[in-house]
Order: structure tokens, then sequence, then C-alpha cells
């Protein structure tokens, strides 16, 4: 009887510790990875240069990612067109704005936010993944011994290159998303494509806000990722956790970005 | 009684057993031993169904085992059981819970009864007071003993053991042979143990085979291993650097 | 001698190779899975199922997710209702923000967003422990033990995650609105009575609710399959656990948004 009460109460302390645990993870995790941030700043600036690097790293990230991201993008258009389309119907079967704020909504927020959490899902991963293999197999160590700071050599590359390629994945992105809708509004609810295709909404505060949150995304993405890397330990176990963790706080990460940039959008360009 | 019966196996391009054939009497303590990547731990997967030979026979209790399938190898498994290199405990599980499982599912306990089974087996092992921890916070010697305990829990009248020793300390290895060599006195359970710990294999075995390029180079007892004539083993019992084995 | 035309020909030989490969690997990866779903689906029939493995990964895959959840949501919900809101102004039709907020994350992003989170956290950290598993021998010692590894790991796993995204995007949908409600009165001066008179107003029904939790159990099985089957086929010691984590992941989110559609497009 007594051990069935004390058990009960250990039951309970024991969600309440696990919850407020995994909590508390995540603010920590934010403070190491924000110093990962400012060093990476200084090694762009004062860091070794080293040859081909960042090219080879765009390549990876660049071309690796280029199908998923059509074919997701592609799938996520459709659906958005499509679910937009059915709710119009309910309220004003009348869909010439339709395009046009699509198009707007695109530019403005879920180009670059979907496009980025897909790619913190492909590139997050696989930055984790390697890097957290160096570590357990002490590579990663054999650096450090040669004098070579992790972040300048392994982080900074992926850095310049994640600013890049996320950009340029999030405008192809949003133009296959654009398309696909396009498509589906045409074939779904006989929408003209030259009513469907039309920038009339757009404004720059819009270009402003989808460049800063690419750039913002680009960022992120290898920070956090990396931080997750190279903070792996424990053999085969340790790179599992070190991916998984990584997949889900650039994702975290990005959520949180987009929160913070679209309030100082809407207070910047009020509409 | 196990017997295999020339069997060959390859692995890709790169042939691994050329054609061994022996036996193991009932209720001895049987060594296999060799150089690192002879083939020895393959040859005991074989008897629990982990892989499959090209062609041989083997033979366990009057039954030919090499070309069962997964439901067929069941009744195998629980008299022949396993204890992995590495140990290879269930790390997200207690140790009660470790050796606990095979009682769950298999003699029907309930959780609670297999849990209190379990403590009883890992007091034989003396790991009783580790029951409640989990694998990755034990030391090899420990683990070893705890992988020991779950080995037995289905009663097996075999036991493989794939270097039990290797990564242990001196005094935890002669433990591990203590407690091999009562299997087979006070249980009559048949161990087969591949090897390389040459303080083990002189300790406790009863017969050894050497296993050398794919073949059995001799089979026989500790004594007769000793006064071989023949160069090759004469290395390898001493632990040589020079000799005539390719290097 | 090689001429242009013949440079031509082999380059788009080259880029055929490459898709037909990129194909070919698709294809294997969807069989695998399939030969994986028909055997845990066997095992329904009749129902072989270790309970306590199953309350443990229930236990352990909610705790883990709900943090995530929790944040995911009411962030999302409150962006949602500022991208909205432009276009609501516009429309002169504050009293629909409810609706709007409403019919998006119900139907769409609860679902999509919650299963990308659960994606990763729950279905990455499930590859990770299969593939650890499968490089430690663990499985191995399961079948030594005349345990079958897909009865006992595999089955339980799979209802685990089903059920713990279905319970997650449940959540997901209430905290979303909550959010979006918060957001809605702080930037649009919409007061939270009209915004959940506009939720609840005849535009958005339960069927809108049902649609979100059906994708949120469509969801739950891709991810499930995925994480199970990249786990289990994890070869080659630490880097390949990487590599195992790295394709569930993308392969969740590509099997999650293609069914997405075909779901929308069933039901909708």
């Amino acid at each position: 009887m007594a051990d069935q009460a004390e058990d009960e109460d250990k039951l309970e302390t024991g969600i309440a510790a696990d919850l407020g645990a995994a909590t508390f993870d995540l603010a920590r995790g934010a403070w190491e990875m924000y110093s990962v941030f400012v060093r990476t700043l200084y090694y762009v600036f004062r860091g070794k240069r080293e040859k081909g690097a960042t090219v080879r790293q765009m390549y990876e990230m660049g071309n690796k990612s280029l199908l998923f991201v059509t074919i997701t993008m592609g799938f996520i258009g459709m659906i958005l067109v499509y679910q937009s389309g059915l709710q119009t119907k309910r309220i004003l079967p009348e869909f010439s704005q339709l395009g046009s704020t699509y198009l707007e909504l695109l530019t403005r927020d879920l180009a670059s936010s979907l496009t980025a959490l897909m790619l913190a899902t492909r590139v997050g991963a696989g930055i984790a993944a390697e890097l957290g293999s160096m570590v357990v197999t002490e590579q990663v160590d054999a650096l450090r011994m040669s004098a070579a700071d992790p972040i300048d050599y392994l982080v900074k590359p992926r850095f310049l290159a994640s600013i890049v390629m996320t950009a340029c994945l999030i405008i192809w992105g949003g133009f296959v998303a654009y398309t696909a809708g396009g498509a589906v509004a045409y074939f779904a609810y006989d929408v003209a494509p030259r009513t469907f295709f039309s920038t009339r909404l757009v404004d720059h505060g819009d270009v402003i806000t989808g460049l800063a949150k690419a750039l913002a995304y680009g960022a992120a993405i290898p920070i956090v990722s990396s931080y997750c890397g190279l903070s792996a330990h424990g053999g085969s176990e340790g790179v599992g956790w070190a991916t998984t963790r990584a997949v889900v706080n650039s994702s975290l990460a990005i959520i949180l970005l987009n929160f913070f940039i679209s309030v100082a959008a809407f207070v910047i360009f009020p509409k | 009684m196990i017997s295999f019966k020339n069997i060959k196996k390859s692995f890709g391009s790169k042939a691994v057993l050329e054609g061994v054939s022996f036996d193991v009497k009932d209720g001895e303590v049987f060594f296999i031993i060799g150089a690192s990547g002879v083939g020895k731990s393959v040859l005991i997967k074989h008897l629990v169904g982990l892989l499959y030979p090209d062609s041989g026979e083997i033979w366990l209790d009057g039954e030919e085992i090499s070309r069962f399938d997964e439901k067929a190898m069941m009744p195998v498994r629980m008299k022949c059981a396993m204890v992995f290199q590495h140990s290879t405990l269930f790390d997200s599980m207690t140790c009660a819970e470790n050796v606990a499982l095979p009682l769950r599912k298999h003699k029907g306990l309930s959780v609670k009864d297999a849990l209190a089974e379990a403590k009883k087996r890992l007091k034989v092992v003396h790991m009783a007071e580790f029951a409640d921890r989990f694998p990755p916070e034990l030391g090899d010697g420990m683990r070893k003993r705890v992988a020991i305990a779950r080995a037995l829990t289905l009663d097996p009248r075999y036991v493989l053991f794939d270097e039990p020793t290797t990564s242990l300390d001196p005094v935890s290895a002669r433990r591990v042979d203590k407690l091999i060599r009562e299997l087979s006195t006070n249980l009559g359970v048949t161990s087969i143990v591949v090897s390389h710990d040459l303080a083990s294999i002189f300790t406790i075995a009863d017969r050894i085979v050497m296993l050398y390029k794919g073949h059995v180079r001799l089979l026989g007892t500790p004594g007769e291993f000793k006064s071989a004539p023949d160069g090759i083993i004469q290395q390898f019992i001493h632990g040589r650097a020079q000799g005539p084995m390719d290097a | 001698m090689e001429t242009a035309a013949d440079e031509k020909e082999s380059a788009l030989i080259g880029v055929a190779g490459n898709l037909g490969r990129g194909l070919l690997g698709i294809a294997e990866i969807a069989g695998g899975m399939g030969v994986l779903f028909g055997r845990v689906v066997i095992r329904f029939f009749p129902p072989r199922i270790d309970y306590p493995e199953l309350r443990r990964n229930l236990y352990k895959m909610s705790v883990k997710s709900l943090p995530i959840v929790v944040v995911t949501a009411l962030f999302t919900g409150a962006i949602m209702v500022i991208q909205a809101a432009p276009i609501v102004k516009r429309l002169g039709a504050e009293g629909l923000v409810g609706w709007a907020a409403g019919f998006g994350t119900l139907r769409e992003i609860a679902p999509l967003l919650t299963a990308l989170m659960i994606s990763g956290r729950v279905g990455a950290n499930n590859t990770a422990e299969l593939g650890t598993m499968v490089v430690t021998e663990q499985i191995d010692a399961l079948r030594v033990l005349a345990i079958d590894p897909i009865t006992f790991l595999v089955v339980p796993r799979f209802i685990a995650i089903t059920v713990t995204l279905f319970m997650m995007t449940l959540y997901a949908d209430a905290l979303a609105l909550f959010g979006a409600s918060y957001c809605a009165k702080a930037l649009l001066g919409v007061e939270p009575v009209s915004f959940f008179h506009g939720l609840t107003g005849g535009l958005l029904g339960f069927g809108d609710v049902a649609n979100g939790l059906v994708k949120s159990v469509v969801f739950g099985l891709v991810i499930a399959l995925a994480s199970c089957h990249f786990g289990l086929a994890t070869k080659g010691g630490a880097p390949g656990v990487g590599r195992a984590v790295n394709a569930t992941v993308v392969a969740s989110a590509a099997g999650i948004f293609v069914l997405d559609y075909f779901v929308s497009f069933i039901l909708g």
C-alpha cells in the first residue's frame, strides 16, 4: 500500500522533472549557440582562408537539396492554393485576388519560412551528422591539436555557404510553389493565368521582409546544427542524438526568428 | 551434441571458412581459437541462425539446422544461448529488466514476477546490487556478468561465448572463466567459447579447435596442443610475434 | 574521335543516369518501407503487442514532444495572425480574423507543423535508437533470445508515434488558436470574444478539426514507417547512424507534404 503511494509520488515528480529538464535544455542551448554565432562571425572576418572549402559546401547544400526542395515546395504550393480556394468559395466565390494575395504571402513569409524548414531537416541533419561523426571519431580533437579552431575550419565555410545557398533555394522554392499554385488555381478553380500571376499586391516591404528572413534562416541553420554536431558525445548513439537535436532546434529557431521578424515587419511596414 | 560438417562461408569474394568440420561433446567446455579475423565468431553465429553457410551441414541435437528459417530457429535459440562480445545489453532497460525480458516473453511471467526472478538470477552472478542500474553506467566486466545471467534465463543446454574475456581486466577475466567452468560442472551446460585469451584457454578448456586460413589446424586437448610439433600452433599458443604464421 | 555531339550525348546520358539512379533509390526505399509496413500490419491479426514497451515509448515520446509542440504552436498561431492581418484589414473583415486563423490552423498548419516538429523530435530520435541498436548488435541479441524484433521494437513504436502525433496535434490546435487570439488582440485590437465567435460562427465546423486529425494520423504513420525503416537498415557504425537519421528526416518531410496534398484532395 505504502509502496504504491510512494510509486505514484515518484511518477509525478518524474513527469514534472522530465518536462522541466526538457524546457531548461532548450534555454541553455540557446545561449551556447549565440556564442558559436559570435565566434563564427569573428572568423568570417579574421579567419584563415581555405581555398574551395566554402564552394564545396555550397555544392553539398545546393545541389543535394534541389530535388527535395522542388518536390516539397511544389506540393506545398498546390496545397496552399487548393485549401485557400476551398475556403474562399465558402465566403465569396471570387478568385480575382487569389493569385496576388498568394504571391504577397509567399514573398513576405511562406517561401522563406517553408523552404527554410525543409532545409533545416535536409541540411541541418547533414551538418550535424557529419560534424558529430567527426567528434565521435576524435577527428575534431586531432584538428584542435594541429592548432586549427574547429569553428574556423568547419563551421565558417558551412555558414557562408548556407547564407548564399539558402537564399538561392528560397527563391527557387518560392518560384516552384508559385507556379504549382497557379496550376492548381487553373485546373481546380478555372482562374486564368493572367489573373493569377499578378504582382499587384507585393510592395517593397514584403520583399525586404522576405529577404531578411532568408538571411536570418540561412545564418541560423548552420550555426544551430554545427553546435549540435560539435557537442556530440558517446559513439554512434551520440551522433544520432546530435542529428536529432539539430533538426529540432533549427526548426524551432526558424519559427522563433519568423515570429520576431514578422512582428517587426508588421510595425515597420504597415499596410 | 553439435556437429559441423564441411562448413564453407564467403563474404563476397572473401572466403572465410573453407571446409570446417568438428564435433562438440555434451557437457564440455570447448574452445575455438585462432588469429583475429579467421572466422571464429562467424562460425558460432551459424549455430543461432545469425548467419547461414554457403555449403555444409550443422547438426544440433539430431537436427540439421543450416537451412532453418527464423521461425524454425526459435526452438533452437531457446536451447542455445549466446553471450556477445560487447555484452550487448539493451541500453534502454535496467539490468533487472534485461534479465527479466526473456522470462517475460518465454516463460509467461508477469512483469513483477519476472523482475523478482531476474533479481534472483543476478544474485548468482554477484550483480544483485546493480539490478536497477542501466548498462551504460556499469563497467565491462559487470555488463558481461549481467549478459551471462540473461543468457541463462531460458536454462539453455548450450551457451556460446564470443570472446568473453577480451576487453576485461585480468581479475574480471578469471571470474568469468570460473563462471563458465561452473556452468559445465554444476549444470551440465555445453559451453563453446571463442577466444584468443591464452590464460582462459589453458585454464578451463576441455578440448580446443584451432582455425587457420579457413581450415581446422588441430583438434584436441590442451595437453595435445602444448606438445604439438606444428610450428604455427606453437607460435600461437606462446604468443610470439615471429614465426611461420602469415603476418 | 569525340565530337561535340558525342560529348553532349554522354552528358545527357550522365544526367539520365543520375536521375535514373535517384528514382531507383526512391523506389528501393519505398519498397523497403512497404515490406516493413506489411510485417507490422500482420502482427495486429491476432494482436501481438508488447504492452510494457508500448507504455514506455508512449510516455517517453509524449514527454519529449510536449515542450516543442507548445512553443511551436503558440508562435505559429501568432505568426498566422500577423500574416493574415494586412489581408484582413484590406478586406475590412476584422470579424473574420477568427475564421481566417482557424481554418488555416485546423486544416493545415497545426497538423503540418506538428508533424514536422515531431518528425524531428521523435522520428529522428527513434531512428537514432534503432540504428544504434543495429550497430551495437542489440537486434541480433534479441533474435538470439528468440524474440522477434519487429513485434518487440517496431510495432510498439509504430503505435506510440501515431498516437503521440494525434494527441500533439490536438494540443497544437488549441494552443495555436490561443496564440493567435492573443496576437489578434495585441496587433489588430480584435477582442478574444469576437475572435472565437469568428471561429465558431458557422463557417468552420467539426469537419475542419476532423480533417486535420485524419491528416495527423496519416502523418504519424509516415513518420513511424520512415523512422523504423531507416533505423533498422542502418549500416556503418557511428556515421551510419547519422546518415540514417538524415534520411529519416528528409523522407518524412517529403512524405508528409506529398500525402498532405492527396489527403486534402480526397477529403476536400
